[in-house]
């Protein structure tokens, strides 16, 4: 679960908000008789003269359609269920090298490393890392638990000015970000 | 006019660092500027400026000094927001079962062997008779509309972080605290003052509500000394929202 997955959530429900509220819209526009009467008469049957001929003419290209579409939507509704449980972590990540050569890291390797300068502090009871994102733009989730008495300051300093910079020099990246979830508890 | 500092209240961790931004941290552009007083601990809502000096508060003990960054307050901001979870795996579910059993239905029916698991006959029947101003065609409609527009506030409305930011001056250093844990930080804070047995903290709205229980006969002052020592764990603390504390004393 990530930050895209919520992205792609929010772009999901827009899309399909939209289009009930389109359908419903105009339905109810056409119910009311607030369309033309010319187009769209609202004291037709659902089903009327024009919309048989309609299927008559075209069958079975039209219900082919209808298939196709119905497949897209349901396709569309498993992949978004899917990406649900997306777990981006990352599994190794490569260094590059000006010298021609490459080094792979895992990256557990790293998680654990930041994790375990992060626990190294005394106000912290636990910490543990994984490395998420991409190859090229790799990011750092923490999940720290600390005591009560923790002064923030020492938490931000503990990551911004030691565990972070290391592991930013260790992946040779300037910009690595860090999302850490804080639990305080009662030591 | 300003109130000379007192030592910091949990001392064990050393004092807090106040002075040097954080290597990393993008330094501060023309539009921003770090916390202006040291001693004011609760410091201006962000986005205002005050003169040094100009805010009387009862924070006593300085905070780290951490620039002022828009940047790093709406990256942590927008890294707790929900996800929408939920809503989400509900609209695929019915999408997924819509379209498998139309396609089902179509598909078997085209190739000469339909399913007939939907009694479309009676379907067809029933919406060749049925009008489009039929009460029950503008009641569906309605509700398929309501539904849609609840779909779409959920995708454009934010929401509130399911974790509570905290200041950090860097976007790319992104610390959200666990709301318990929060509270059960001030509630220690409330404890640790002389004269209280136990206190309860509840985040209301935007304000923190403290109920403390005291076996003094004549707190005088205890109220206030709760309040301080809860301010100044929130200023410690440094979420994005400052949270005015309400203190409520109560006997044993």
């Amino acid at each position: 679960m990530n930050r895209k997955t919520g992205r792609g959530n929010r772009i999901g429900l827009l899309i399909m908000g939209l289009l009930l509220l389109l359908l419903g819209g105009y339905t109810l526009a056409r119910g009311t008789h607030a369309l033309p009467r010319a187009v769209a008469p609202g004291d037709e049957p659902l089903v009327n003269d024009p919309v048989r001929t309609a299927f008559a003419t075209y069958s079975p290209w039209l219900w082919w359609a209808i298939a196709l579409a119905a497949v897209v939507l349901a396709l569309f509704g498993l992949r978004w269920l899917f990406v649900q449980g997306r777990r981006d972590k990352l599994g190794d990540l490569r260094l590059q090298h000006s010298s021609g050569g490459t080094t792979d890291v895992r990256g557990s390797t790293v998680a654990d490393a930041v994790a375990d300068e992060v626990g190294a502090h005394p106000a912290v009871l636990s910490a543990s890392a994984a490395m998420v994102g991409t190859k090229a733009h790799p990011a750092v989730r923490l999940r720290v638990v600390a005591d009560e008495d923790l002064p923030m300051s020492a938490l931000r300093e503990q990551l911004g000015r030691r565990a972070i910079p290391h592991m930013r020099q260790a992946l040779e990246l300037a910009h690595v970000p860090a999302i850490t979830r804080v639990n305080l508890e009662r030591r | 006019m300003t109130i000379p500092p007192s030592n910091p209240p949990s001392g064990s961790w050393g004092a807090e660092d106040d002075t040097v931004p954080i290597p990393g941290t993008q330094s501060p552009t023309s539009g921003e500027r770090p916390v202006p007083d040291p001693v004011s601990g609760a410091g201006p809502a962000p986005g205002t400026f005050t003169a040094p000096g100009a805010e009387v508060t009862e924070e006593t003990s300085p905070p780290a000094r951490v620039p002022r960054n828009h940047a790093a307050d709406r990256a942590a901001v927008r890294a707790f927001r929900p996800r929408r979870v939920v809503p989400a795996v509900i609209t695929a579910v019915l999408m997924t079962a819509l379209g498998a059993l139309v396609a089902a239905e179509v598909i078997s029916a085209l190739l000469g062997r339909p399913l007939r698991w939907i009694p479309y006959d009676r379907m067809l029947s029933w919406a060749s008779t049925t009008r489009w101003d039929d009460s029950r065609v503008l009641f569906g409609a309605g509700v398929a509309a309501l539904l849609g527009l609840l779909l779409v506030l959920l995708a454009l409305i934010p929401g509130r972080p399911r974790l509570i930011p905290v200041r950090t001056g860097d976007p790319e250093l992104i610390i959200g605290m666990q709301p318990r844990g929060f509270t059960r930080a001030l509630t220690h804070a409330a404890e640790q003052v002389p004269g209280i047995d136990r206190a309860r903290v509840k985040l209301r709205g935007k304000t923190a509500e403290v109920t403390a229980h005291s076996p003094l006969r004549e707190p005088a002052g205890l109220a206030e000394a709760v309040q301080r020592a809860v301010t100044t764990r929130i200023a410690a603390l440094g979420p994005l929202k400052d949270y005015p504390v309400r203190v409520r004393l109560r006997g044993e």
